[in-house]
């Protein structure tokens, strides 16, 4: 994730109005699939639109490119309202899990298609179709039918494709999720870099992966029951999570309850159990959750810590996984391989940096 | 170690019977249809006749502008059925379907009873333009075996087209709407290529079907509009001129097979693209 953060941040350029949702609601017959949705994604941003089956983000994204008609609220891309246009009027570029290549074109027709339709010179269309292959690390494959293909590199054309025509915003839906992991990764990394070589290029990617959406994404909206539970930046959600379902769904929580005693020293003092903790922020008093992420947990250590008895082990190669019981709660720690973890049964310590454990309401 | 059931030990003699049986009863009566044609100069003799070559030209042009209104009407209804969905278009689909169902001639009873001279549209029209002549009269011309045959058997290209429209992903037509594609350039480079073994296979088998119609031309009737099956009967039946009868059929059945040839040909060579 880290190794993505110097490009990403270079590449962006947030010069303009990207996209813009101003009160879209998307209903399919009487069912609401998008609720009064705004949200704004600026020039050159990459956000990623996340949330559980149903949410709606696929829905936000259909709105966008034209494929689903809002009953209410506009849609905007570049500044232009857009809401009544037509998908082909649009000026976007979509990447779809299914490729959706067209079959019986070679790649580099494929990739030609959108220039065609948009009248560009024959000459002018072979070389733009074969600089976006070369652009995805494909060009070797322009004269293959999309069967000869496998799956990352069908992707690859899509991606081509979509690009070809030069678009102002780049919409992913869940355009990786049929690869397996290594290629996923590797897809991820490519538009990443695909992105700093086109900085200007506004990309929304709808993804149910959190990971990808961690990796690849500016800011991240999460969609819950069709409307915006939270928005932010990536980094800043992930670590200061604004609602319970947002720490549970962006990345793994421990979402501890506690009781607010006070501040001191700028932290807050919390009761788990018959610990007595530092956190983060956290005015006022009360029951509240206080949230650790598996990886922010210290095994042994006693300062600002408490006990809990092992329940589990599991060895995942780099990392050992450990299932823990504290009190009436499970909480789970995530730490580099160990060279002797606990056994199953046995009494550990596990503490916290108080800057990693944000106070979230119980809501 | 295993073996196969070999059944009850009947053996050659159970298949032999039914074999025999078949070989007597349509084998052999077609057979003897070629010596009959054959045998003393039949074909030289009805293949440069007049008749025999009208004939010949009316079925290859009926069942060629019956194919092709077929091919044209199913891919229309095709499209309104698959990408432009209506309330009731299912039941509608389904109301198409069952012409297959349908005897040939009773859809050529219904055009009569509508179309026909005595029919609603000509009574109605006879009313309005105070005359008793019947104003349209297309359906005893060829153009009215061409409408009913199209009728009859556009269901035969409308099926495997619908199919093959059900096969498209969604997301391919979005995709070409996304990069600027308006609807013909949708339906002519993503539809059309992806509906075309269906279309040729439907096409295909409309035209044997058409090339070989008999009972819509006996029914109607049509002044002048003599085809290859039409001129069996007139030959076997009517003049009892056998030997002649036998050259068309060899004739009919050398233009189904090789038909047939193509139709087999054209799927071949579309599942040999496919495999690619």
């Amino acid at each position: 994730m880290d190794g993505m953060d110097g490009p990403r941040a270079a590449a962006r350029a947030e010069t303009g109005a990207g996209i813009g949702f101003a009160g879209v609601t998307v209903a399919y017959g009487g069912a609401v699939a998008l609720a009064d949705f705004t949200l704004d994604v600026r020039r050159g941003e990459i956000l990623a639109l996340i949330g559980p089956s149903g949410s709606g983000k696929t829905t936000a994204l259909r709105a966008l490119a034209g494929f689903a008609l809002p009953v209410a609220g506009r849609v905007t891309i570049a500044g232009r309202d857009v809401t009544g246009l037509a998908p082909a009027a649009r000026g976007i570029g979509m990447v779809v899990q299914s490729y959706a290549l067209f079959p019986h074109m070679r790649v580099a027709e494929n990739v030609a298609f959108g220039l065609a339709a948009r009248g560009v010179a024959k000459a002018e269309q072979r070389a733009r179709a074969l600089a976006c292959l070369r652009l995805v690390g494909v060009e070797g494959l322009a004269e293959r039918l999309p069967r000869q293909l496998s799956g990352g590199q069908q992707q690859r054309v899509a991606i081509a494709r979509a690009l070809a025509i030069r678009p102002e915003v780049l919409l992913l839906d869940e355009p990786f999720s049929a690869l397996d992991a290594q290629i996923r990764r590797a897809m991820v990394e490519e538009v990443g870099r695909l992105h700093a070589a086109m900085p200007e290029l506004t990309i929304l990617h709808v993804t149910h992966d959190q990971t990808e959406a961690l990796s690849l994404a500016h800011r991240i909206g999460i969609l819950r029951g069709g409307r915006l539970e939270a928005a932010g930046e990536s980094r800043a959600l992930y670590q200061t999570p604004p609602t319970r379902f947002a720490a549970e769904f962006l990345g793994r929580a421990n979402l501890l309850p506690v009781e607010v005693l006070g501040v001191e020293n700028g932290a807050a003092m919390v009761r788990f159990g018959t610990a007595v903790l530092r956190a983060r922020g956290g005015a006022g008093r009360g029951r509240r959750l206080l949230c650790v992420r598996p990886h922010a947990l210290r095994l042994h250590q006693a300062e600002n810590g408490f006990a809990a008895r092992v329940d589990g082990v599991r060895w995942q190669g780099e990392t050992h996984a450990l299932d823990l019981v504290a009190g009436d709660t499970r909480v789970h720690l995530t730490s580099s391989a160990l060279r002797e973890p606990p056994r199953p049964g046995t009494m550990v310590t596990v503490g916290f940096d108080p800057a990693d454990a944000p106070l979230l309401d119980d809501a | 170690m295993t073996r196969s059931w070999r059944g009850p030990g009947l053996g050659a003699p159970a298949l032999a019977l039914p074999a025999l049986g078949l070989l007597a009863s349509v084998v052999y009566p077609l057979a003897l249809t070629a010596p009959t044609a054959l045998g003393g100069g039949a074909p030289g003799r009805v293949f440069a006749t007049s008749w025999f070559q009208a004939a010949a030209l009316h079925t290859a042009t009926i069942a060629l502008a019956a194919t092709t209104g077929c091919i044209l009407l199913a891919l229309m209804l095709g499209l309104v059925f698959a990408f432009l969905p209506f309330p009731g278009a299912g039941l509608v689909s389904r109301a198409i379907d069952t012409v297959i169902a349908l005897p040939t001639f009773l859809v050529a009873l219904a055009f009569t009873f509508f179309y026909g001279s005595a029919g609603v549209v000509n009574e109605a029209l006879m009313a309005l333009l105070h005359t008793d002549i019947a104003p349209l009269a297309f359906l005893y011309t060829k153009w009215g075996v061409i409408m009913i045959e199209i009728t009859v058997y556009t269901p035969f290209v409308l099926r495997p087209l619908l199919a093959a429209f059900a096969q498209i992903d969604p997301a391919q037509l979005e995709m070409a709407s996304s990069l600027g594609a308006g609807p013909w350039r949708i339906v002519r480079g993503i539809i059309l290529p992806a509906a075309l073994p269906a279309l040729l296979a439907g096409g295909s088998l409309c035209l044997l079907l058409t090339v070989n119609e008999f009972g819509v031309l006996f029914f109607i009737g049509a002044r002048g509009v003599i085809t290859l099956p039409l001129l069996i009967y007139d030959k076997a039946i009517q003049e009892f001129d056998y030997p002649a009868a036998c050259a068309v059929a060899l004739a009919n059945v050398a233009l189904s097979l090789s038909l047939f040839a193509l139709y087999r040909a054209v799927l071949r060579r579309l599942a040999a693209d496919a495999d690619v």
